[in-house]
């Protein structure tokens, strides 16, 4: 088998834990001291910012993720009672934040398609514009990494998260069942599910992906 | 037959696409294996899709890091700032006011002078509605009030005991608060000395204080309680008659 490149599952366990919030800090959360919170948000905002960057490829979205993702921490830190890491915990929180964003987005497009309809129907015409760029434009860009993060928007929104979370935040099989809550067996079949549609996705570009 | 060649040959491609994830972490066995680079080995579209899921994996990995904006955690303390207020109104109707969101710099510093200079009350809850601003977001700081629930005199072993009972009002979360004792009324800050008392209050339950008044305890004492909300200090003073001569 053509094998490259190690494997990065070995490499997980031994940053499981790394990052972990102290008991002290999350003492002082928990009493409403917002220096500590001070702390606690300082210490996770590049990285839930970058999971939630890597979720919607757009900055903006990615500002709002995050900060309703630790106002619902501040309001919520006194339900945190250390069952799952705090890691894992705020990870739940952000991937809630994110899947409920989509389905509020969801439904707010299909009532503004309610509107162009009957703007159609009122005699108005309104351009619907393709969010996704054209082929020349990837061509164009020539960035590997945008052009993944293209192909991650594509995907459906659950494998979308197990893929951010997995490959680009180096979360374990078993993180991952911790925070989407189901079966490491799920998560498996389902991620693999999800790179070969994330290949699929790219199979366009696929010269630029071969050595 | 040529059709359930053509079958046979999508079946064995799904099958071994299905692998793809396991041989790149090493864990088929030996058997699927030998089975999946035989596969690879007659069928040139398995074996690109192999090279660019391969590569596509290794790519994943090195997706750099988007920077988070510099604003991101005023943003956030907005956002709580913003809702405590929201909370605050909805809690007690009478005590919205209108269009307080849109007070000039001006006004808003003159409520802060207002507010930080210390409150007279035998007991309960200062009136006093004003606007403070976050001093690193300048979003809204909720009014936060220290109430004054209960108050004794008790005698201890080392003399008087003042035991007060104290709440906070206009917040959910605990507040840390430090809390210093003068003999008479005093409007001023207090100087530079510790306090007596330092710990957090909360709003769902009145936290009983003892505070050693001395020996002989004064006919009239000050209890100072301050605390740091949104990078302010606000603070309440509490005039306790002890009906001592
Ligand atoms: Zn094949």
């Amino acid at each position: 088998m053509p094998n490259r490149f190690q494997s990065p599952g070995d490499e997980r366990s031994s940053v499981k834990g790394r990052n972990e919030l102290d008991s002290e800090i999350l003492q002082r959360c928990r009493q409403g001291d917002r220096d500590a919170f001070d702390q606690l948000f300082r210490r996770y905002q590049q990285s839930i910012y970058n999971f939630a960057y890597r979720l919607t490829g757009d900055a903006d979205e990615a500002s709002d993720i995050t900060s309703d993702a630790f106002l619902r921490v501040f309001n919520a830190i006194n339900t945190f009672r250390g069952d799952a890491s705090f890691t894992t915990w705020l990870f739940r929180i952000v991937t809630n934040v994110f899947l409920d964003e989509k389905k509020r987005q969801r439904v707010r497009a299909h009532s503004s398609l309610d509107e162009y309809q009957s703007d159609v129907e009122s005699g108005y015409e309104r351009q619907v514009t393709d969010p996704s760029p054209t082929p020349s434009e990837i061509v164009e860009s020539e960035e590997r990494s945008e052009l993944i993060q293209n192909a991650i928007n594509q995907l459906p929104e659950y494998q979308r998260v197990m893929v951010v979370l997995f490959h680009i935040e180096g979360k374990s099989y078993e993180e991952i069942s911790h925070i989407m809550q189901m079966p490491i067996g799920t998560v498996k079949s389902r991620l693999n599910r999800a790179r070969l549609a994330l290949r699929e996705i790219m199979e366009p570009q696929k010269e630029l992906f071969l050595p | 037959m040529k059709s359930a060649g053509r079958t046979s040959k999508t079946v064995r491609c799904e099958q071994a696409k299905e692998l793809f994830s396991d041989s790149v972490e090493h864990q088929l066995s030996t058997p699927l294996s030998l089975k999946l680079e035989q596969h690879l080995d007659q069928c040139e579209g398995c074996r690109q899709s192999y090279l660019t899921f391969e590569r596509l994996w290794l790519d994943l990995s090195k997706m750099p890091t988007v920077a988070a904006p510099g604003n991101l955690l005023a943003r956030v303390w907005r956002r709580v700032d913003e809702q405590a207020v929201a909370r605050r109104r909805s809690w007690r109707p009478e005590m919205v006011w209108r269009g307080a969101l849109a007070f000039s710099a001006a006004a808003a510093l003159l409520l802060i002078t207002m507010f930080s200079a210390t409150h007279t009350e035998h007991a309960g809850l200062v009136p006093f509605a004003g606007l403070l601003r976050h001093t690193r977001s300048n979003a809204p700081v909720p009014n936060v009030q220290v109430e004054l629930v209960s108050n004794r005199l008790e005698t201890g072993p080392s003399g008087r005991v003042l035991v007060v009972g104290l709440r906070l009002v206009n917040t959910l979360v605990p507040e840390r608060v430090n809390i210093y004792v003068r003999n008479q009324a005093n409007l001023t800050m207090p100087p530079g000395d510790s306090p007596v008392w330092h710990g957090y209050l909360t709003s769902r339950s009145v936290t009983e204080i003892p505070l050693s008044v001395g020996e002989k305890a004064p006919n009239l004492i000050a209890v100072y309680v301050s605390w740091n909300a949104g990078g302010r200090l606000q603070s309440n003073t509490f005039l306790i008659s002890t009906g001592s001569q």
